[in-house]
């Protein structure tokens, strides 16, 4: 019995060493790009791929900070943006559908791949299932909400 | 430079404030987990969900793991997978399940006050992260075999 305890104890301080070992420098990589010069240019960047499944360019920042981050951080930005009327009901709609499905990904992702999983795939179908519901969503709903604020 | 030290800081006190709170949920449930992994109890449910986890290439005692990923978050489903010695296919498929639905009732009360109905969002992601789990089985099975 104590020796399959101290078996369990240190399997899970290892796991913990390993998880902060990954984390610090991702949170750090993140302080730098979010304080940086290209943060705007991210932006502009991120929007050529939300355009097309119905996002204003408002919705940007929320869904930014949503998949990288984790949708506590971008849902307090969002219920902001949508305060401020800046977002219509569609992006709050899309947004929501797209964030319940593909947030904090960067995190969820390496949390992961610590104990061997292979981060390409499961980030590219997360990505490719989320844009798809999303933009089913998209088409069911364009014209029943649209612009309306 | 002084901002990017001011950087370097906070980056490493929100990593090690994000690391904590994850080891707080991981080390209880990885305990758990590995002591009651051999036991009767465990290989009873594991029987019984094995043709179920089949479906997605996992074994039948990853159901705990899956199952604590929906219920708590992904690091429950980490720590209970971790002691299983699982295949990286296995961990990949987990990962984007649990990555699409977890920590559902929480979430689902959160966007409850936003007016999103929570039984809508529990059986929408759980039902999309069941069918992107056998997708991704499937594929991975056809690439590597």
């Amino acid at each position: 019995m104590a020796e399959a305890l101290l078996h369990a104890f240190t399997g899970s301080l290892r796991l913990s060493i390993k998880l902060i070992l990954i984390i610090v420098p991702l949170m750090v990589a993140y302080e730098f790009v979010q304080n940086s010069r290209w943060f705007a240019k991210l932006l502009d960047f991120l929007h050529i791929f939300l355009k097309p499944l119905g996002f204003s360019k408002q919705a940007s920042i929320s869904m930014l900070t949503g998949i990288f981050l984790g949708i506590t951080y971008g849902s307090g930005i969002l219920i902001a943006q949508s305060q401020k009327q800046q977002l219509t009901q569609l992006d709050v709609l899309l947004t929501a559908v797209y964030l319940s499905m593909c947030h904090a990904v960067i995190e969820d992702t390496l949390v992961f791949v610590v104990i061997g999983a292979n981060g390409f795939y499961m980030l590219f179908t997360r990505i490719i299932i989320a844009t798809i519901m999303t933009y089913l969503f998209y088409i069911y709903f364009k014209n029943k909400l649209n612009i309306a604020k | 430079m002084q901002e990017a030290k001011e950087h370097l800081i906070n980056g490493i006190k929100n990593g090690l404030d994000v690391s904590i709170k994850l080891i707080k949920t991981i080390v209880p449930f990885y305990i758990a987990v590995d002591l009651l992994i051999n036991t009767q109890v465990a290989n009873t449910i594991g029987k019984f969900l094995a043709p179920f986890m089949h479906l997605f290439g996992l074994t039948g005692k990853m159901a705990v793991a899956l199952i604590s990923g929906w219920l708590v978050n992904l690091y429950a489903a980490i720590a209970a997978v971790a002691p299983l010695h699982p295949t990286w296919q296995q961990v990949t498929i987990l990962g984007l399940m649990n990555g699409i639905a977890h920590n559902l009732i929480v979430e689902a009360a959160v966007l409850h006050k936003t007016g999103t109905n929570p039984f809508f969002t529990i059986v929408f992601r759980i039902s999309v992260s069941l069918i992107a789990g056998f997708l991704l089985y499937q594929f991975l099975r056809f690439v590597y075999g």
